[in-house]
């Protein structure tokens, strides 16, 4: 599976959609804090994972994708924006790793450094677990080659 | 509440960043580890453990566990829904929502005890 990065992406979002990011992540973060501040840190830690980023991309990804006008491109961008929430379950595994290391090191780590274990923890196990995911999914498919075809043929 | 307004702008930032990035790659399945990045966590631990030590730290990371396996959930159905039942993508981001809530506070309640 090849990763391509195309920064030509980037001009088609519109300052409106980042203003509307920055809002929705600024105020899902003040929201946890005051879960944290009122209800302590057990109850405000369950907002660490609170899906703050999913629901803006998803939405603004369909809505780029959908205008390319053919039945065919719009079911593309159902399809993208799907498997963009698939890839988020995935990386929940990262996210899990990461609140790990926080609460094993928290205590015996400087701030900085528990901060910056976490966050290497996040990324390599989140990489990890979408690696296995797609070898398993191509192991699959190579088990089973009438799955894809039938798959297609019923899109 | 000047506290909040910078874990705001903070919060603001750091997910704006990550959401970028998610934006930039291909294939989707890959970018979309960047929805589950974490943002919130990023924005708030480090402050939150300068003021108020490692301990508390500690606490919110043992229950962010929890909150990544309600995030897992929560992504899993709005994948689906979209996926699957070929709903549109903002009512079934929406629609999943209460799948974070369900399994992230019936960990709390059962795996913490529903304490504080």
């Amino acid at each position: 599976m090849k990763i391509e990065c195309n920064l030509e992406k980037l001009r088609e979002t519109k300052p409106g959609e980042y203003a509307m990011r920055f809002a929705f992540g600024g105020l899902v973060t003040a929201i946890a804090s005051w879960v944290g501040i009122k209800y302590g840190p057990v109850v405000g830690g369950l907002f660490l994972g609170f899906p703050s980023i999913l629901p803006a991309t998803v939405t603004l990804l369909q809505k780029h994708e959908e205008k390319e006008q053919t039945p065919a491109q719009k079911r593309e961008a159902k399809n993208q924006a799907g498997d963009d929430s698939l890839g988020a379950a995935i990386g929940s595994f990262g996210l899990l790793c990461f609140g790990l290391v926080v609460w094993f090191f928290g205590e015996k780590m400087p701030v900085l450094a528990v901060i910056a274990v976490a966050t290497l923890t996040w990324a390599i196990a989140a990489f990890a677990a979408w690696l296995l995911v797609m070898v398993a999914k191509k192991s699959l498919e190579a088990k089973q080659p009438g799955r894809r075809v039938a798959k297609r043929k019923a899109a | 509440m000047g506290d909040l307004a910078i874990r705001f702008i903070i919060g603001g930032v750091v997910v704006s960043i990550f959401a970028v990035i998610g934006d930039v790659f291909k294939p989707k399945t890959f970018a979309g580890l960047f929805g589950a990045a974490p943002s919130i966590a990023l924005a708030t631990l480090g402050l939150s453990m300068m003021q108020k030590g490692g301990q508390y730290g500690a606490t919110e990371g043992r229950s962010m566990m929890l909150g990544a396996i309600g995030l897992m959930c929560y992504s899993l159905a709005a994948g689906l829904l979209v996926r699957k039942a070929r709903w549109n993508a903002l009512p079934a981001a929406l629609t999943a929502l209460p799948a974070w809530f369900i399994v992230a506070f019936g960990l709390w309640a059962t795996a913490l005890g529903g304490s504080q």
